[in-house]
Parts: C-alpha cells; structure tokens; sequence
C-alpha cells in the first residue's frame, strides 16, 4: 500500500510542480541578491540571506528559510489535505476501500507519502540551492568589513600569535556559523541534516491537521485552508505577548529553531521543543483522523 | 455497534489529548520542598555561589520605559522587552554570554582581562582589552547569578531580608529570599531572588520598583545545569569571511572625558558623596547601595541639546527658581537634566532613587555658587 | 452469498435502509430494482463495508460484513455507482495500482490477470493514453475491467449499464451470463427494469428503503390465466366467449382462460379471424408498479426532486412487449 502511494505521489504531475515552484522562489532570489548585492541588514528580514553575499554555500539555510514561512507549508497542506478528501471526490477512495485497504492502513500510508513528499522537497531545495549557492553566489569570500591584517586570529585564539588572517578558509569550504566559529563540511552536512529532520517533522504536524480535517470534509481545499488557517491562528497568537500562556504549544511557536543548528554549540532547548510538540500534533491529529476515518460511512 | 466502536476510539483521543494536556498543568503544581534556611544563610549561600561553573538558558524580561536613545539602541533594547541569552561561566571571571535573536546572536566573552565580542550581524568579531571602570549595562548583567549577588551586594548589610515561599524554576525547587532596601530613597520597592538551595546559584530574580505590582525586571534560567568547564566554548573563534579588530574598553570615555570638572559638593539631598571611579573624576556618585545616582557636569552646548532631547523625548519640565531643567522618570531609573541660570554647565543627575530625592539635589545643584576647578 | 436480516441505516433522522432481508444465492444473477434515492446504493454499500449498518446483519461469503469485510471483500469484484480511476494514469495503470493496493492479487498473475480483465470487457487493444481522455463507455468498461481483475466469486455491480451504448450493454450482459454460467454470482442494482429483467434470474424491489419484493423472475413472470385475442370480429368473439372477457378494446380482447391452445381452437373453429393469440404474462414493469403502490406512478419519488412522469395505464389490457436490450425507466426514476 505505501508502495502503492508512493507510486501514486510521483506519478502526479502536480508533486513535480510543486516542488519546482518550492525550489524556484530561492533562485529567483539568489538570481537578484547575486546581480544586485542587496539584502536585507544582518539580523532582519530572512535568516542567513545577509551571510550568503560572503559564503554561497550557506545558501541552503537562507533558502530553507525562505520557503518554510509560506511555500512549504501551503504545498504540504495541499498534499496531506488532499489524501483522503481527493480519493474521495473523485471517487477512488470506495474502490481502494472494497478492494479491500484498511482505513487505518491507508491513513498511514497516506502519511509515510506525505512524508515522503516532503523529504522529496526539503531535499530537492537544499541541493538545488546548495547548486545555485556554489554557482551563482559563489563560494566563500573575505568579509568587506573590518578585516585588519595582522591582527586576524583564526582557529583559536592564542594572544600574541596574530595568525594569518584567512586561515580559516583554508580549512576547506568552511562556513562560519551564527556564533562565529567556523564548521567544517561534515559539521555542515551533519547540521544541513539535522535542518532537514527538523523541518520535515515541523511539516508533519501541518501534514496531521490536514490530514484530519481530510477525513472530515470531502473538499481537498478545503481541508489544506482549515490546516492553513490553524497555521496563520497559531502564528498570530505566537506574535502575540498577551497569549504568552499558549505559546508553547503552538504548532508554530518553534518553526524556527532550526536556526539554533547554526549556532555553535547547537541550542538544542528549542529544538528538542519542537521535535516534541510537533510529535504531539501528529500523535493527536492522527488519533483523531483514526477515530474519524475508521467509523466513518464512506458516500462519496 | 459501529456507534459504540466510534465513541469508544473518540474517547481515546480525547483522553489522550486530556492527559497531554494535564502534563504541564500537573508538573507546575507538583509541591516544591525546600530545606529549612535563615533568610542570612540563604543569602551567604547565594553570595558564595560566585565561583561555580554552570551553562544554562535565561530570558529576562525588562520594563524600564526608558525613551529610544539614539547611539543606546543595544541599552534600550536589554532594559525594554525579552532578552534571550545562553550563559556558560567557568569562573567570574572566565564566561561567555550568547544573546539570541530568531537570525542572529550577539556573543560576548570574558577571558580574564581580555574581553571579546561577536556580533553575527556584522560578522566581525571584536578584541576588547582591558575592562573599563564606567559601563552601561551589559546583557550578562541580567544573568540570574551576576545580578542576585551584585544586588545582595549592593544592599548591604542593612537591608530587610525575608524568606518567599519555594518556586519551581528551570526544573529545581528554588528557595526565595526577599531584600527590601534599607534607604527610603531608593527607587526600588523589592527584590526577589529565587537560588537553588544547595549550591546557592540563584535561578530568578525579580525587581520591582515602590510603585508597581509588576516586576520592572524580571530574569529567570529556564534551564541550568553544572557545567565541566569546556575550552572549545568559551574560547572565541572566527570562521572564513568574517572580520576581526581590537578596541579599548568603555564605551563611555567619549563622553566623560568631555565633562566639565565642576566641584561637586560632599553630599546632595541627604546623600553623602562616595569615591568617584577610578580615572573620572568628574563623575559624582551619591549614596549608596541600592539608592545611589549619579551627576555628570555637561558644558555649554553639549548640555543644551541634551535638555532638548530629553524634552522632546518626553520628559517633564520642572519650575526652578535658580534654572531649567526637565525630569524623565521611569519605574526604576529617574533622571534629571538641569541647566542653572547662573552658569553654562548643565547637570545630569540619574539614578535608582526617588523623583522627589532627585529634585532636591538638582535644586541644591542649580543654587550652587558656580566653582569650576578652572575657572570663567 | 449475500444474507442480511433486519438491515437498517439512518443519516441523522432519515431512514435510508429499513430492516431489509436480502438473500442472493449462490449463481443466481440477482438484480435490485429501485429508482435513485430508493436506498439502493447504501445498500450497496453497507453489502461492501463501507457504509456501517445502523443495526441488523449482513453475511457476504460467509463473513460477517463489517468485521470480517478484508476476508470476503478480496473475493468480491465491484463496480460502485460510477467508475473512478486516477485521471492522469492509463487503465492499465490504474489497475496495477489498485490490484497492488489491496490482499489477495499475486504479483506474479497480475499483468495476465489484468490483460485478460481487459479482454473480458473489450479494452483489449487499449493504448497508454491516460484514463482522462478515454469515453464514459471506455471507464465503464474499465471500472468492470477493475472488478474483474481478481477473478471473484461475487460480482456487486451498482448500475453497470451507465454510460454504455445499446451495442455495450449487449456486450456487459453477455458477459455477465458468461462469467455467471462459469460461477460467479452476480449481484446487480439498476434503475432500468429492461436491463434487470433481460439479465436476472431473481429480482428484488427497493422501495423507500424497504425491500418489497423478492422473487424469481420465473415466478414473477408466469401466466395470468388470461388470453390475449386480436380479431376483426370481435362482436361475434365476444358473444361466443359470454361471460369469460374481460375486457375489450377495439380488436382487443382480454379473455380469462387458462389454456390458449383451446380457446384458440375453439374461436376458429367457430370462424372467428384470430389475428394474434397470446398467454398474457405479466411484465416485470407491472409487477414493480404493483408491489410500489397502486395508481402511485411517483414510485420512490416521494414528493421528492423527481420530475413526475406522464401517467400510465398499469391496466393489463395494454400489453407491453417484454422490452429487451433498450432500458425502459421505472417511471418516476
């Protein structure tokens, strides 16, 4: 049955366009950032975009960040709202029920694709962005501000020693993390990883919702706007000082804390968090699309 | 039959969800138990924490309504809204304070004398050497442990201590020690300190001022553990593309070293004058403890435009008959710019004490004979 | 094969089902008459599990239906309401897909069982193209091609004959007798008397949820006791047969008489001109009129959505040629 929808999710046409426009927005900016040099000061506007100017290869975070505020949950509500709702209208999900499929087998199978897709697309952003970071933004480059030879230090700090400034490029393909330190490439790939874990189980929760409210409504749209709709609620209250007492267990409350892979040591407060709060919407959502979906009388 | 197997799978998830929901709600109402202290050996516990080695996660969040300062924005921001900062601390002097925004992070280091500082923004990290005498605040001020034991400090010995009911902070049973300063002058109403009761590290700190119900600081770990001292951590360290440059310590020398060396008299508004920082000896400090202020003596224009500021930043004018002058006041700090008739200087006065206390040393400062050390 | 008792399914306050008592036996090829909204579809769909049963039973190859569904289901093939398959994909495709989706289709079988589904239903020489651009008649072929893939034991058919054209109906019944005569049990639901009563060999009638009937169509369908006679001299007929016609329209006579033969003999012998002579059999549209109501001619209709039909005479003077091939409607529907 996984096979089956798996099979199913990539031989639609609309899995391949979406993750083309989900990885098309970062080389639309990468194409303005490299030919204008503008982006936004350091420490506003989207993570990582102000770092990529000097290191392409960071550009895999600054994409990630781009597309997991709107893009990424927009697409995976689309693909989870659609799971049972779409069978149902058009009519496929009787014939694979009678065939027979286990409702609660299909609700999983259903989920393991979502998952997949959104493996498929985090992934697909990464490496296309990781290409266009290298190729078009170009690879490591000296920072423009405040570089006074002599006195660099690199590696660590030994009062006195004075080091060669750029030392630390030679440690080949290095990128600087948020705190400053340099990560080396299997630091990088471990911590390019550990985004990519995280993200996808923060799509999962979106993926629950929508799979959920799939069982409830036959409308494929309508059940990826109910998910949406709980996404821009959460997200209004986590801005929000007075609902300081929910916050921490809004769906979105740690969507971010990603961005603690990339300090060095990791944070990993906030991350853990969100691994744990994102595997209570799954667990919850899931039970309830279970509840729903098993008792439910098919009639569409 | 199908209804039955519904209702029975519904009721699962719900009391599932009831139970995920009950978790937090039960963990915080779990009874905190503390052993039995003296508000004083509370408070030697806490004053001989200084030398542990911990790493830990705090957030502070302040209320001063100190009005947007240009050039202050870093001040402004650490004494107006949360501050989020990773703290690892291997001796007092050997520390690194990481404050954390959602895309960047601002790192400061304390290796012995030499201090060193990261900002992500700019990607340039920063050798400062030396330590200064006169600083603003920093962020690792509002670490729990840094400002519990500066506080008790500061206190004294006069100040009333009493024992607050156990909390439950970043996980441990903490025990509660209220300080309420001994000078009526003082700004500051209480301030509640929360330390784990074995080693005395504190773990929350509240501050409120005599007027509010409301902390006007509040800072607190939220998670915090002993930490084996780790090099790797606390030394700092520049990855590829980014800068480098060295500095003197102070951020304030510009402008002290600008002031009028006016003779101060030996006590204001009932407060005696103490020893003026080492290297400026132009800045007046009266008081003591936690109702000290300080007055800083502007020359001429200098002095003008800062009036100007302040009045357009919202301060108040105050009715003098011997000069000028405008009054910020803010729940903790109060601050007063007085420009005498009789002279070109305008005085600073700010501090942790009361309106009312401030007034009067600026009046007295305003009816002073003019006795500049250099003379018109 | 199909046994329920007392089946009943409520939506909220609605009865869609009430307390019917299907039996299909095995090899019969069983045709459940009802006009849309009679129940017939939920009925259907209570039979294959995936509408639950408010209460009462249902056995379907020995299971019980829904506890046991995933062990009768696999050695069912079902075609429910309209045909559905993924647009983008070919037929073939299509049942791969649901073949591999389910138990009980080997892996090694499957492209022959599906060729030969495929050459069951007529889309043998069917290319690549995907199921969007195929005819009405092409995906109700391919929905039986589906249902026929696993090689079942019970065909459940939810109006088959959607969507074909005279020549296709033709074909999908033939195709029924065929597999039925090799033992497979066919159970269908139609709205078309002509389609039920050209393939069935028992009839049930829906009604308001209600099953009314129940029978053969043997049974159904045996002589009256009367005679049809068409004669130019129906006068002289008439006064011959005194007493034993029932009716007469014009050169039409209804005679009661058990024994065509005889009477046959009898009005020639007397000289009356016998144009047509025939037993009088009652039509299954009769039988379905009568059983839903008498002068009802909204059968099912219940004041509901339907537009009311021209009224008809369910007199039995007018004999209605047993219609074959062409879907005569139950009125109302």
């Amino acid at each position: 049955m996984i096979g089956v929808e798996l099979f199913k999710l990539f031989r639609r046409p609309r899995t391949w366009i979406t993750a083309g426009l989900i990885c098309a927005l970062p080389l639309i900016v990468a194409i303005f950032v490299a030919t204008t040099h503008l982006v936004p000061p350091p420490g506003q506007g989207s993570a990582f975009l102000s770092a990529v100017l000097q290191d392409g290869q960071l550009y895999p975070a600054a994409a990630l960040a781009l597309v997991l505020p709107v893009f990424l949950p927009v697409a995976v509500a689309i693909v989870a709202g659609d799971s049972i709702a779409g069978e149902a209208t058009g009519g496929t999900l009787r014939y694979l029920l009678a065939r027979p499929v286990g409702r609660t087998r299909l609700l999983v199978a259903k989920l393991i694709a979502v998952i997949a897709f959104v493996l498929f697309a985090i992934v697909a952003v990464t490496l296309t962005s990781y290409a266009t970071g290298v190729l078009i933004l170009g690879p490591s480059r000296a920072a423009a501000v405040g570089e006074s030879p002599g006195s660099g230090i690199s590696g660590s700090i030994a009062p006195g020693a004075g080091g060669a400034p750029t030392a630390g490029l030679s440690a080949g393909g290095a990128v600087t993390s948020l705190s400053g330190a340099p990560l080396t490439v299997l630091q990088l790939a471990e911590r390019v990883i550990g985004t990519v874990a995280f993200i996808t189980v923060s799509m999962l929760g979106v993926a629950a919702i929508a799979l959920f409210l799939s069982t409830v409504t036959d409308s494929a749209i309508g059940a990826a706007m109910g998910a949406l709709a709980t996404l821009v609620g959460s997200e209004v209250l986590v801005t929000l000082n007075a609902a300081a007492v929910v916050q921490p267990y809004l769906p979105t409350r740690y969507w971010l804390a990603w961005i603690d892979f990339f300090r060095q040591p990791i944070l990993w407060r906030d991350i853990d968090r969100g691994f744990g709060i994102q595997a209570v919407y799954v667990v919850v959502f899931l039970g309830a699309a279970w509840a729903n979906f098993a008792t439910k009388d098919i009639t569409a | 039959m199908i209804r039955v197997r519904a209702r029975w799978r519904w009721l699962v998830v719900v009391g599932g969800v009831a139970v995920l929901c009950c978790l937090p709600v039960l963990a915080s109402a779990l009874p905190v138990s503390v052993p039995r202290l003296t508000p004083f050996g509370l408070r030697e516990r806490i004053l001989g924490s200084a030398p542990l080695a911990y790493a830990g996660y705090a957030e502070s969040d302040a209320t001063f309504g100190l009005p947007s300062l240009e050039g202050l924005q870093n001040l402004t921001d650490l004494l107006d809204g949360v501050t989020r900062m990773r703290v690892w601390q291997a001796a007092p002097d050997r520390w690194r304070v990481d404050v954390l925004s959602d895309v960047a992070e601002r790192d400061q280091y304390q290796l012995g004398g030499t201090g060193y500082l990261w900002d992500s923004g700019t990607q340039l990290l920063t050798r400062v050497n030396g330590q200064p005498a006169v600083r603003l605040p920093q962020p690792d001020d509002l670490v729990p442990p840094a400002l519990a034991i500066r506080l008790l400090n500061e206190a004294g010995p006069r100040a009333k201590l009493s024992l607050l009911p156990p909390q439950r902070v970043a996980g441990r049973g903490a025990a509660g020690l209220r300080i309420v300063p001994a000078s009526p002058a003082s700004t500051i109403g209480q301030v509640d300190i929360w330390a784990d009761p074995a080693t005395g590290l504190p773990l929350r700190v509240e501050i409120l001022s005599r007027s509010s119900r409301v902390p006007a600081l509040e800072t607190q770990f939220l998670q915090v553990s002993p930490w084996r001292p780790d090099p790797g951590v606390l030394t700092p360290r520049r990855g590829p593309g980014t800068g480098y440059s060295v500095t003197t310590a102070s951020n304030l020398t510009s402008v002290l070293h600008n002031l009028d060396p006016e003779v101060l008299p030996g006590s204001l508004a009932g407060l005696p004058r103490r020893p003026s920082p080492q290297q400026y000896g132009e800045v007046g400090v009266y008081g003591g403890g936690l109702a000290t202020f300080v007055v800083l003596t502007f020359r001429g224009g200098t002095g003008l435009t800062l009036l100007n500021d302040a009045r357009s930043a919202g301060g108040a004018w105050l009715t003098d008959p011997n000069g000028v002058g405008v009054l910020a006041s803010a729940p903790l700090v109060n601050l007063i710019l007085m420009h005498p008739f009789r002279s070109r200087d305008t005085f600073l006065l700010a501090g942790l004490v009361g309106k009312d206390t401030l007034e009067r040393a600026a009046a007295a400062l305003a009816a002073k004979p003019d006795q500049d050390n250099l003379g018109l | 094969m199909i046994t329920t008792r007392a089946l009943t399914k409520r939506f909220g306050h609605v009865e869609a089902v009430c307390s019917v008592g299907l039996e299909v036996r095995e090899g019969d090829r069983y045709g459940l008459l009802g006009p849309n909204g009679s129940g017939k579809t939920t009925l259907v769909r209570m039979l294959l599990g995936l509408v639950y049963a408010t209460s009462g039973e249902i056995t379907v190859l020995g299971q019980r239906i829904p506890r046991h569904a995933g062990r009768a289901l696999p050695d069912i093939g079902a075609l429910i309401e309209e045909p559905a398959a993924y647009p983008h994909l070919s037929g073939r495709a299509n049942l791969r897909l649901l073949d591999a989706a389910g138990p009980g289709g080997s892996r090694r079988t499957r492209r022959a069982r599906i060729e030969e589904a495929l050459e069951r239903v007529g889309l043998a020489g069917i290319d690549r193209r995907p199921v969007k651009a195929y005819s009405l008649g092409m995906r109700q072929r391919l929905g039986l091609a589906a249902a026929l893939v696993r090689r079942p034991r019970l065909l459940v058919l939810d109006e088959p004959g959607n969507g074909l054209d005279p020549r296709g109906i033709k074909d999908i019944r033939d195709l029924l007798i065929e597999l039925n005569s090799a033992g497979v049990t066919v159970f269908l639901s139609s709205h078309l008397l002509g389609e039920v009563s050209a393939l069935c060999t028992r009839v049930g009638v829906l009604d308001h949820g209600r099953l009314v009937l129940q029978e053969s169509l043997a049974e159904l369908q045996k002589p009256t006791g009367r005679v049809l006679v068409e004669t130019q001299d129906a006068e002289r007929a008439l006064a011959l047969l005194d007493g034993h016609v029932e009716r007469r329209d014009g050169p039409h006579l209804v005679v009661r008489d058990p024994d065509p033969a005889g009477l046959n003999a009898r009005l020639v012998g007397e000289g009356v001109r016998v144009a047509s002579i025939a037993q009088q059999r009652r039509t299954l549209e009769e039988v379905v009129l009568e059983v839903t109501g008498a002068g009802s001619d909204q059968f099912g209709g219940g004041g509901g959505t339907s537009p009311p039909s021209p009224p008809r005479s369910p007199s039995p003077s007018t004999p209605s040629p047993s219609p074959r091939g062409t879907g005569h409607e139950v009125p109302g529907a």
